[in-house]
């Protein structure tokens, strides 16, 4: 079946399209943009698609965590400047852990302008020690590759924030999902 | 019939000066025709590791990670670490 482009009707094409000379994907229908983003500064204009992998490492500020290597990978998809990030993973074992803990990200994240660069997500803890819930507060800094895990109580203050590298213990999992903005 | 699997480095972008990020491609081919192609990601930072990196990403973080923008990381740092409590 042939593209039609008929400006009175609208345009029909029976597989994909190929933007910023980027070859068609010969599987399904769509748009295929190029490997490489051909950032566009309209702020109308989607310029970046990307499906993919990166491999997680949870790092608290004291102490160390070794990771499942079977529990390790997080998977990003890229719309645009955003980023949406999931993924589980486990710390199989730790060596005294304290202070915050931070995990890394597939894309550093957007400066912004005053403090637009923040962003907050969530993440569920399993198998932690006791004396904590577990829901946890993910907070990406303007910036930055890395995303820090703590948790709150009795406010959203930042006085309130709890580290929670204490909490981790052998196995315990980490369910994420985040969203952010790229550079 | 062929099916190959290749992996290379196919991106690699300095940002904001200290953050090198690195896109690696899982490309499948059939005869020698494209199949399929997949991404895995990372980020470097000059507190990074880049023993086993392939070597055209450390020439990359070698010659962006000046003096001038390690100190700027280990601020950058610094400032991260005074927002999160300890």
């Amino acid at each position: 079946m042939p593209a039609i482009i008929d400006g009175s009707v609208g345009s029909q094409f029976p597989t994909t399209i190929g933007v910023g000379n980027a070859t068609p994907s010969t599987s399904g229908a769509g748009i295929t943009f190029p490997a490489t983003q051909s950032a566009s500064t309209d702020a109308n204009t989607l310029d970046d698609y990307e499906e993919g992998t990166y491999t997680v490492t949870l790092t608290p500020n004291g102490g160390s965590m070794t990771m499942d290597a079977n529990r390790q990978t997080f998977q990003y998809i890229k719309i645009g400047k955003l980023v949406i990030v999931q993924g589980y993973t486990r710390a199989s074992s730790v060596s005294s852990p304290t202070g915050v803990v931070r995990f890394n990200l597939p894309f550093t994240s957007t400066a912004g302008t005053q403090f637009s660069g923040y962003s907050y997500n969530v993440a569920v803890g399993e198998n932690l020690a006791s004396g904590v819930s577990n829901g946890f507060n993910c907070d990406v800094s303007p910036s930055s590759s890395v995303s820090y895990i703590y948790y709150t109580a009795g406010g959203a203050s930042a006085a309130n924030w709890l580290a929670v590298g204490e909490k981790f213990q052998s196995n315990t999992n980490i369910t994420v999902t985040l969203m952010y903005q790229a550079a | 019939m062929a099916l190959t699997e290749r992996n290379e480095i196919d991106q690699i972008e300095i940002v904001y000066g200290w953050n090198i990020q690195v896109r690696q491609a899982t490309i499948i081919e059939r005869d020698g025709e494209f199949v399929s192609r997949t991404f895995h990601r990372w980020v470097l930072t000059p507190d990074s590791d880049i023993s086993g990196q392939e070597q055209k990403v450390q020439d990359i973080c070698n010659a962006a990670w000046t003096p001038e923008v390690r100190q700027a990381y280990e601020t950058f740092k610094v400032e991260q670490a005074q927002r999160m409590k300890p």
